[in-house]
């Protein structure tokens, strides 16, 4: 166990230890969600009343930063200086790098996920039952694999600039599309449909159900659509991991 | 790897206390049904009389027993009923839900409402929340969804999706679609003759009624006058959701309605603030209103329409046809058309029981009209009346509102689905956070912002209207040419002073509370609105005539019935509700301190 295990521990320790020493990274991550549901959530007069509907769409915002750029960016820039090469020659199981990487981005994401609740919950009065909050808690959480997937497909797709581009790109239109940064029913029709289009929406509206919000949301449509959509972006990131080698 | 499993525990163990301490909603005290609840040595109206002396056994979310000196389980939770009258949950038949509305509701003891037009998108959720036993922080939603109305019609300027009608052809495929949503019975409008909206007309609204019929729903109106009142009751209709306050009910139209057997929801809480009688505003300072208002609720029932008197609304006409109709046989059930200006979540249902009372009906044909009238005319089951099998719905009043119908206001308990919210210390009522500090008395700089606001144009486009005003600044005097049209059933447009960022704060202006304004305009009448935050009916209005020759109007916004000066969240000097072409000029405008 600890023979195999050991080299998972250590890549997940250097991953952390990077994180660590690269705030540039970490520090954006973190304060962008919290600053932005601040603003939305309280600070406009008269959000306070969105707050409680804002923390779950801004929990899925919360979740896509590190796991677009810490994969998308992250792995085209390492890929680029011939980091992965390396790994290849190194007699270390593959799949850790994708772990470590795995485990970072989460850590990213729990410490915005804790900031966000926070604000929420102690500055905005968002009140929830325990359940309410745990439950929403873990959508949040899983809310990061489809966006690791489709940030590793541009990390194995794209150069590092690129790669930093598309992830902007795409984390744009999923946060603002998706109805992320500002409720998906005051779009008009035709944009309430386009968001059907990406999975930010559907973890937003799983989000809201798990956070008791009004209105009637088709859970299991929204459940089945997000495991379709990650499934095929787990394989597109595959292909792309295969392309690349 | 051990020392990846500690960090996963500690992060776990910090997310777990996180979830821990962040806050619930306050639960009230709980008394859940195991071996049941005994309310004992109680009044009890039971929908249609009042007995002494009762107990009432309430075991899995029901009533099970209602009688004189019944034995009580072992066991179970015990409330001395001495000098309590027990009602029935209260159905509000009249309202519009948004924001907070079932939870306010709730805490006046009110457990049904009638929606009579809101979003379809709640439509699922209300009924889920109605089969469920376990729902305590709410009243239940019955809603007729969406409303039948014309294209620009009554119902389409609040900014909830309508689908309008604009023939009778349509009507069935109209009621079916509302059906689906899950609408439980249709609510058109038929205002023929509105002097500033268009109508159905008599043809459609009649196929809407046909139709729903045909789909087994009832169908219901919003009517203003007498003509079309009866021109409903002879279309068929189940109900008219308000009364008529233009000229007094005829014979001919009391006996039709009675004969029809149309129920009639007066709404003249919502008339008395249409006709600006100050009842709102007296309600709101009674301290057993005020305590469980919150503070937005307070300035909505404090508020107005700010509308001219109108011969369509004359409010002793509303009394003295709903007297008539009483006495004529026609069904009357209390409505309160909350949250209109002027009325609030249940609050305005128990000053509709007051006007009820006040118009001539008996404290218990009023209390009736709450109850099982609501639930009889809506085929509400197991609600409205106080008997084995009924919902745990009820509310526990101080006093005899046999005496005294506003005894109904002295709430001791209510309880929902047996769980027992206590009435003591019920605060809802928040103080209102006061606004940032005043930098800048002198407001009288339209080019640049001041206090963090700016001159603007502010016209009724935002509520889907067609007025129109263009502002320009010439040697530091405000011109703003206005064209006012009626798309917008209360049209406005004029120069205002908002918030120049979306994240401007209010002010408070409890220290320079008047407002001094050096203006002129076109001859003509015009208001100054004035803005809190979190405002959702018509801003509290205050209207001046004006003339070519400048003048200087001081406003003490203290005075101003439905606004807080300490949270200022913008002014507007605006043209309308007459539509016409028109301009102002505003040379100074300032805050001073009171007199």
């Amino acid at each position: 166990m600890a023979r195999t295990a050991n080299p998972y521990a250590a890549e997940i320790g250097a991953e952390c230890l990077k994180l660590l020493r690269a705030p540039e990274f970490i520090i954006p991550s973190l304060a962008l969600p919290v600053l932005f549901y601040a603003m939305f959530g309280m600070i406009i007069p008269g959000s306070n009343q969105n707050a409680p509907y804002l923390l779950a769409t801004y929990g899925v915002f919360t979740v896509m930063a590190p796991a677009l750029f810490g994969f998308g960016a992250g792995v085209a820039q390492e890929r680029e200086r011939g980091w992965l090469k390396l790994k290849r020659a190194v007699p270390a199981p593959a799949f850790g790098y994708i772990t470590a990487k795995a485990a970072a981005t989460l850590l990213v994401a729990a410490a915005g996920l804790a900031m966000v609740y926070a604000v929420a919950g102690f500055l905005a009065g968002v009140e929830l039952t325990r359940t309410q909050w745990t439950l929403m808690l873990g959508v949040h959480i899983v809310s990061a694999l489809p966006f690791v997937f489709a940030g590793l497909t541009l990390g194995f797709l794209l150069g590092a600039n690129g790669a930093v581009a598309a992830a902007n790109l795409l984390f744009l239109a999923l946060a603002l599309l998706g109805g992320l940064w500002i409720p998906i029913v005051v779009f008009p029709d035709i944009m309430q449909q386009i968001a059907w289009a990406f999975p930010s929406f559907h973890l937003a509206e799983v989000a809201l159900a798990a956070s008791g919000a009004g209105g009637d949301r088709p859970v299991g449509l929204h459940l089945a659509v997000l495991g379709a959509m990650t499934g095929g972006l787990a394989l597109t990131a595959t292909l792309a991991w295969l392309r690349q080698r | 790897m051990a020392r990846i499993l500690t960090g996963l525990a500690v992060i776990l163990a910090a997310l777990g206390a996180l979830i821990l301490a962040l806050p619930e909603p306050d639960r009230p005290s709980v008394t859940r049904s195991g071996a049941g609840l005994a309310i004992t040595n109680v009044t009890v109206f039971d929908g249609a009389r009042f007995l002494d002396d009762q107990t009432i056994l309430i075991t899995g979310g029901r009533i099970g027993a209602v009688g004189p000196g019944l034995d009580i389980p072992a066991g179970a939770e015990l409330i001395n009923g001495a000098g309590l009258t027990a009602l029935p949950g209260l159905i509000d038949a009249h309202t519009h839900t948004w924001g907070d509305g079932l939870e306010a509701a709730l805490r006046f003891g009110v457990t049904a409402q009638l929606d009579m037009f809101s979003s379809p998108m709640m439509l699922p959720q209300a009924q889920r929340n109605r089969a469920d036993l376990s729902v305590h922080d709410q009243a239940d939603l019955f809603s007729s969804g969406m409303l039948a109305t014309v294209e620009g019609g009554h119902g389409t300027q609040f900014g909830v999706p309508v689908e309008t009608l604009s023939g009778p052809d349509q009507a069935a495929d109209w009621v079916a679609a509302r059906k689906a949503e899950g609408s439980d019975y249709i609510k058109l409008v038929y205002i023929p003759g509105s002097p500033n909206l268009p109508s159905l007309d008599l043809a459609t609204a009649t196929a809407v009624i046909e139709a729903a019929h045909a789909e087994g729903l009832m169908a219901v109106a919003h009517i203003a006058t007498l003509d079309a009142a009866r021109e409903m009751v002879d279309a068929g209709i189940d109900g008219l959701v308000h009364i008529f306050a233009d000229e007094p009910a005829d014979a001919a139209f009391i006996t039709a309605a009675r004969e029809a057997e149309v129920f009639v929801i007066p709404t003249l809480a919502v008339i008395a603030s249409v006709a600006a009688t100050g009842e709102g505003e007296a309600l709101a300072d009674d301290p057993r209103v005020r305590g469980r208002l919150s503070a937005s609720a307070l300035r909505g029932l404090e508020g107005g329409f700010g509308m001219p008197p109108s011969p369509r609304f004359q409010y002793p006409l509303a009394e003295a046809n709903v007297r008539a109709l009483h006495e004529g046989g026609v069904v009357i059930l209390a409505g309160s058309d909350a949250p209109n200006p002027g009325t609030a979540y249940g609050a305005s249902l128990h000053h509709e029981l007051q006007l009820l009372t006040r118009a001539g009906l008996s404290p218990v044909e009023t209390l009736f009209a709450a109850t099982a009238g609501a639930a009889d005319a809506f085929n509400l089951t197991e609600r409205g009346r106080m008997e084995p099998g009924a919902r745990a719905d009820l509310v526990l009043i101080e006093g005899d509102p046999r005496r005294d119908i506003a005894a109904t206001l002295s709430i001791a308990h209510v309880i929902r689905n047996v769980l027992v919210i206590e009435s003591a210390g019920e605060g809802q009522a928040s103080p209102p956070p006061a606004g940032a500090a005043l930098e800048t008395a002198d407001i009288s700089d339209f080019a640049a912002p001041t206090n963090g606001y700016a001159w603007v144009d502010t016209t009724d486009a935002m509520a889907g209207g067609n007025s129109e005003a263009v502002s320009t600044v010439t040697d530091g005097v405000l011109r703003t040419e206005i064209a006012v049209r009626t798309r917008f059933p209360f049209p406005w447009a004029g120069p205002g002073y908002f918030p120049a960022s979306q994240a401007g704060s209010a002010l408070n202006l409890s220290d320079a509370p008047v407002l001094v304004l050096r203006l002129r305009a076109a001859p003509g009448t015009y208001r100054v609105m004035l803005f809190n935050p979190g405002l959702t009916g018509a801003p509290p209005t205050v209207s001046t005539e004006l003339d070519e020759s400048w003048r200087t109007v001081r406003l003490d916004m203290t005075n101003v019935d439905g606004f807080d000066p300490a949270e200022f969240a913008g002014l507007a000097v605006v043209g309308g509700p007459a539509p016409g072409e028109a301009w102002i000029e505003i040379d100074q405008a300032r805050f001073e301190a009171a007199p």
